[in-house]
């Protein structure tokens, strides 16, 4: 999976968090989200994702992996990210 | 009677106006406006109630003026915030200390309640319904309806007939002291959660939270998009956000006091 932004999103950052205007709907990202959106380049299988943000924050992958696994779903499910690939 | 009004950008007339005079006045008496509009609303006795219109479309029927008037003021407050031009309509009570406090919260979080006592407190009085954000200056618009209060509130009138469920006061008759202010900046936001017997607490709320809740009260979100967002966040940005619990309202406005934001 290489997951890239959906188009036509327009993003604010408030005080570390994100406010995302995307398909009629407003959603508000926090914390590790953040980190994750900011890691999506549409290049990185989302794997390598989180393999750099273990290494970046000192943690396993597999614990990243399960922290950032329902952050992931909700962001498909919520059509603001999407596989490159697919 | 006629009687021409201004609700933001909506204009229309009240016809019919006699012994329903005193609560449409209490309703939109300070919307007085002198623009020719092509939108009339008729309140009349029928039978042994009352019947609103709008051109020839009855709107409702009820046993009491207040009832239609109430009916009539939710149809002026819907058409309000959903054809303003230039604004975002957010489903909140504003007054102005130094700068607004913005107050947005469902129906029965105590909005209107902690609206009435900030002016008692000495605030100017923009709305209790719809303050509408200019989306050039960020100022809140002035929108100065009647109040609506529903049976239960402490600003209920005491001795109302127990088949009225809704009164619309004036500002006026709930604070002597009221007074009427001009478009300003916010600078405080808060969503009021009225608990029953609870202390006053304030605490922060972060400002993407607070976006995300004013999202949810902004009735022409949808038609205005990216661009409505936009202002939000920006009246956000530059504003404290605070989640107040109270019981009692005025303890509510005594705690925003010392928290030091209504200075």
């Amino acid at each position: 999976v290489i997951p890239r932004h959906a188009p036509e999103m327009d993003v604010w950052e408030l005080d570390g968090e994100l406010v995302i205007w995307h398909a009629g709907s407003v959603h508000r990202l926090g914390g590790a989200a953040v980190l994750l959106w900011q890691a999506v380049d549409a290049r990185t299988p989302l794997e390598e994702l989180y393999r750099r943000l273990a290494g970046a924050h000192g943690l396993s992958v597999a614990a990243v992996a399960t922290d950032l696994g329902p952050v992931v779903a909700r962001l498909v499910d919520d059509g603001l990210l999407v596989d490159e690939e697919s | 009677m006629t009687y021409a009004y201004e609700a933001l950008d909506y204009r229309f007339t009240v016809e019919g106006l006699g012994a329903s005079e005193p609560a449409v006045e209490a309703a939109i008496g300070r919307l007085r406006g002198d623009v020719s509009p092509d939108v009339t609303y008729r309140l009349d006795p029928v039978d042994a109630a009352w019947e609103l219109r709008k051109h020839d479309t009855v709107l409702s029927c009820a046993p009491t003026v207040d009832g239609v008037v109430y009916a009539m003021l939710a149809d002026v407050n819907g058409v309000a915030a959903t054809s303003v031009e230039s604004a975002v309509a957010v489903h909140a009570g504003a007054v102005v200390r130094r700068t607004v406090v913005l107050v947005s919260g469902a129906s029965g979080s105590g909005k209107t309640t902690l609206t009435a006592r900030l002016v008692e407190a000495g605030a100017g009085y923009l709305t209790d319904e719809c303050a509408a954000l200019d989306t050039t200056t960020l100022h809140v618009r002035p929108y100065p309806k009647g109040l609506s209060v529903k049976r239960g509130s402490p600003l209920f009138p005491a001795g109302c007939p127990d088949d009225v469920d809704v009164v619309t006061r004036d500002i006026g008759e709930i604070s002597a002291a009221a007074w009427q202010a001009g478009p300003a900046p916010v600078g405080v936001i808060v969503q009021p959660r009225f608990v029953r017997g609870s202390a006053s607490d304030i605490e922060r709320v972060p400002r993407a939270e607070m976006v995300l809740h004013l999202s949810q009260n902004t009735s022409s979100l949808a038609a205005k998009g990216a661009a409505a967002v936009g202002v939000l966040v920006d009246v956000v940005r530059a504003a404290e956000c605070v989640r107040v619990t109270f019981g009692d309202a005025r303890s509510a406005v005594e705690a925003l006091d010392r928290e030091g934001l209504l200075a």
